[in-house]
């Protein structure tokens, strides 16, 4: 309850902040009144953040398309192998990528596509035997992308040699595996043509603090992806955090099937994720971002400069997530207080992004649904 | 806690009027001369009466609200609704809904419905068969099971998401209803009945009171627009008030892009003033404003939900309740009868979000919102809708 009071009270502070910036409006790219430069934070997000991220991503589901096209001409132990590989690197790149849902990312649905879980095997196998599917459908959200992909590399059969004769006797099978790798080949080389052929200028230029300009979508949306797909879908959930039991979940798990990419995953999505709020490159070179504009502003919290409280703590969630013995999978089970206490500071780290940042930045919160009908 | 966020509401409301100044006064680009435009929606004759009556068209206000009420009770699972009170609801029988509203009046929905169109009953008729689903598919409903999915009619909740009841293919009749009949009325009677050359044309009366011995201050003009404006809003100081339901709250939903609140209102208003001044030419053109930027609130305002369902592509709940509420607003567009869309294109549209919203795809919504924004000119800012 004492969290709670708090929140509100900040709430208020940033409905009444809203206002006031709102009335300024004296800047023609729609708000923000200080003299930050945020167009070139947004170029180096972009430049150097983004773009690569979305060429990596690009890079390997092409990859993974071309290896498992690769099998039906030569399904060997071997080849599977390789196909395990990339699917382990695209799902990596995923993590640096996932961030950015606005613009040509949700004009292309990748976070509805790419890796949600769990997926139903059920539906996957009625759609195999059926062969009659559109993975495009909204109904099929659940039986796409890299953790159908899984499921189809590892959940089989674990031995490759097994695999590719399953593989060989069930071609149907391995049509799907095409299919889905297709399906997310095309989703990221389209995203990442639409940033080149001018997404990426629209973005820089949107250099307000209002609703519809990048910071404002970019704040949204990496609040909203951190809640969803890093607090909730690889810790919360698994771990019981978000069921009314309280008991762990490890089927609900990342990458289940493979059974053990779960908390590298958990690493790697929240490294990617400070990346965009720090501006780094993946190479680790230190741009302009989001911790340069709160330092600039000089917002503190309890004493600190807000954005080392909010790298602190993610840094914090991401060494307890190294300590932990095994992957997530087991871990929830047998450490579920130290991941519950990842989940803590995960959701700590929001309250700081979501309530100071936003007020100190003067970004309205709109991925809250208040659709009252 | 309450306290403080109430607290807050009050402070932004206090800066919400205090920087208003600019875009919500009444001045138009070319004010009338000779006479002013008041503020809010207040006219009095020239012994002091008020002029303004728009009871009616609240109280139609009030029965949707109650209808609608009424029908997402049974988004409950395990509350089953009757289809015979939603139909006496839309009928008013016995001037009380049949019990069903908390109030009397003598007005009704069902026959303000779709009156300009020869294919009314029919109309009626549509609204009337999708109650009657809507009671069937709530009968089946069981408390504390969400058993709605693709192909199984039902309650439908996913994380942040409803509950909502939805049919089998994940359409929402509440909202295709409610929706519907913002268009099939509300709409409808505003810009194809009351502001028609017909009812406020230079050659109605505006020079009799109507009848003085019952209050009826107005002339016949007056009140026909005066009727226009009560099926927008029931508050005569829009939009810091009347922002809570049907067209007021969606003019303010899409008027961060449209600044359609002060368009809409200072159309009303300058209008309003100009016929009580015998001001033909400023009336005539106040009208064609209101018609105009009231499709263009109603197609905004379905851009906005399929830029919502495709943010919520992956959650069944949302997207299928966003993809109803703009479904409903698709097909409010033809309740026009100077709609820009032919009845055919609107058609067309419907079809491309095709009959189940399980089986949906981004580039369906994506082909639709586009559609819209190319024709009414809304590409700049159809993303921030």
């Amino acid at each position: 309850m004492k969290l709670k009071s708090g929140i509100f009270k900040h709430i208020g502070i940033i409905a009444v902040v809203l206002f006031l910036v709102s009335c300024k409006g004296d800047d023609d790219a729609g708000g923000g009144s200080d003299s930050f430069d945020r167009k070139a934070m947004l170029a180096n997000l972009a430049d150097n953040v983004i773009l690569p991220a979305y060429d990596s991503l690009t890079v390997a589901t092409n990859q993974l398309h071309e290896s498992t096209e690769f099998l039906i001409q030569s399904t060997t132990a071997e080849n599977i192998e390789q196909v395990r590989t990339v699917w382990k690197t695209t799902l990596t790149q995923w993590q640096y990528a996932g961030v950015y849902d606005l613009g040509p990312a949700s004009d292309n649905g990748l976070v509805s596509f790419f890796n949600l879980y769990p997926v139903s095997t059920i539906h996957i196998e009625e759609n195999i035997a059926s062969g009659n599917y559109n993975l495009e459908s909204a109904a099929n959200i659940n039986a796409v992308g890299l953790e159908a992909i899984d499921y189809l590399l590892f959940g089989l059969e674990t031995d490759a040699e097994m695999l590719a004769t399953f593989f060989t006797e069930n071609p149907d099978h391995l049509t799907y595996l095409i299919d889905n790798t297709n399906l997310l080949k095309t989703k990221a080389q389209t995203t990442l043509s639409a940033w080149q052929d001018g997404y990426a200028t629209t973005f820089k230029n949107a250099s307000g603090t209002d609703i519809g300009s990048a910071l404002g979508q970019l704040v949204n949306s990496s609040i909203q992806y951190l809640e969803i797909h890093i607090r909730d879908a690889k810790i919360g959930i698994p771990s019981g955090a978000r069921s009314s039991s309280g008991l762990p979940l490890p089927l609900q798990v990342e990458g289940y099937y493979n059974g053990s990419v779960s908390k590298e995953m958990l690493i790697k999505g929240m490294d990617g994720w400070k990346n965009m709020f720090n501006g780094n490159s993946r190479n680790g070179d230190q741009g302009t971002g989001l911790d340069d504009y709160l330092k600039f502003l000089g917002t503190s919290f309890d004493g600190n400069p807000l954005h080392e409280e909010i790298n602190g703590r993610l840094t914090m969630a991401a060494n307890q997530t190294e300590e932990l013995a095994t992957d997530l999978k087991t871990a929830v089970v047998n450490q579920q207080e130290e991941c519950l206490s990842i989940f803590d500071e995960l959701q700590r780290t929001i309250v700081l992004l979501k309530v100071d940042m936003t007020s100190a930045m003067g970004i309205q919160i709109t991925y809250v649904d208040n659709d009252g009908d | 806690m309450i306290k403080i966020s109430l607290l807050a509401l009050g402070l932004s409301t206090l800066l919400l009027t205090s920087c208003s100044e600019d875009d919500d006064s009444p001045a138009t680009e070319n004010p009338p001369q000779g006479y002013t435009v008041p503020e809010t929606y207040n006219f009095t004759d020239g012994n002091g009466n008020s002029t303004v009556n728009f009871s009616g068209q609240t109280e139609r206000l009030d029965q949707l609200s109650e209808l609608t009420s009424k029908m997402k009770s049974a988004n409950n699972a395990g509350t089953a609704i009757s289809a015979q009170d939603l139909k006496d609801m839309f009928a008013n029988v016995n001037n009380d809904g049949n019990g069903n509203f908390s109030f009397t009046s003598s007005k009704q929905l069902r026959d303000k419905c779709a009156t300009q169109f020869s294919n009314a009953e029919e109309v009626k008729s549509e609204f009337e068969t999708m109650m009657d689903d809507l009671a069937a598919i709530s009968q089946a409903t069981v408390a504390g099971e969400t058993n709605g999915q693709n192909g199984v009619a039902g309650i439908v909740q996913s994380p942040d998401g409803g509950p909502y009841l939805m049919t089998a293919n994940g359409q929402e009749y509440t909202q295709l209803i409610s929706k519907g009949l913002m268009g099939a009325v509300f709409y409808h009677q505003m810009t194809s009945y009351y502001l028609t050359d017909a009812k406020i044309g230079d050659a109605v009366d505006n020079s009799t009171a109507v009848n003085p011995g019952e209050e009826k201050y107005y002339t016949d003009m007056e009140h026909h627009w005066d009727e226009a404006f009560g099926y927008f809003t029931s508050a005569t100081n829009f939009p810091e008030e009347g922002t809570d339901r049907f067209w007021g709250e969606y003019s303010n939903v899409v008027d961060p892009q449209l600044g359609s609140n002060a368009k809409l209102m200072n159309a009303f208003l300058t209008g309003r003033a100009a016929i009580s001044n015998d001001d033909m030419t400023t009336k005539n053109q106040q009208r064609d404003i209101i018609i105009a930027e009231m499709e263009r609130v109603v197609a905004a305002t379905a851009i906005h939900y399929m830029n919502k369902a495709r943010d919520q592509f992956a959650n069944d709940a949302k997207r299928n309740h966003f993809l109803s509420e703009g479904s409903g607003f698709i097909s409010s567009l033809r309740f026009n009868t100077s709609s820009t869309l032919t009845p055919q294109e609107i058609n067309s549209l419907e079809a491309m979000l095709g009959d189940n919203f399980y089986e949906v795809t981004i580039s369906d919504i994506l082909s639709i919102r586009d559609e819209l924004s190319d024709t009414f000119g809304m590409n700049a800012f159809k993303n921030d809708l």
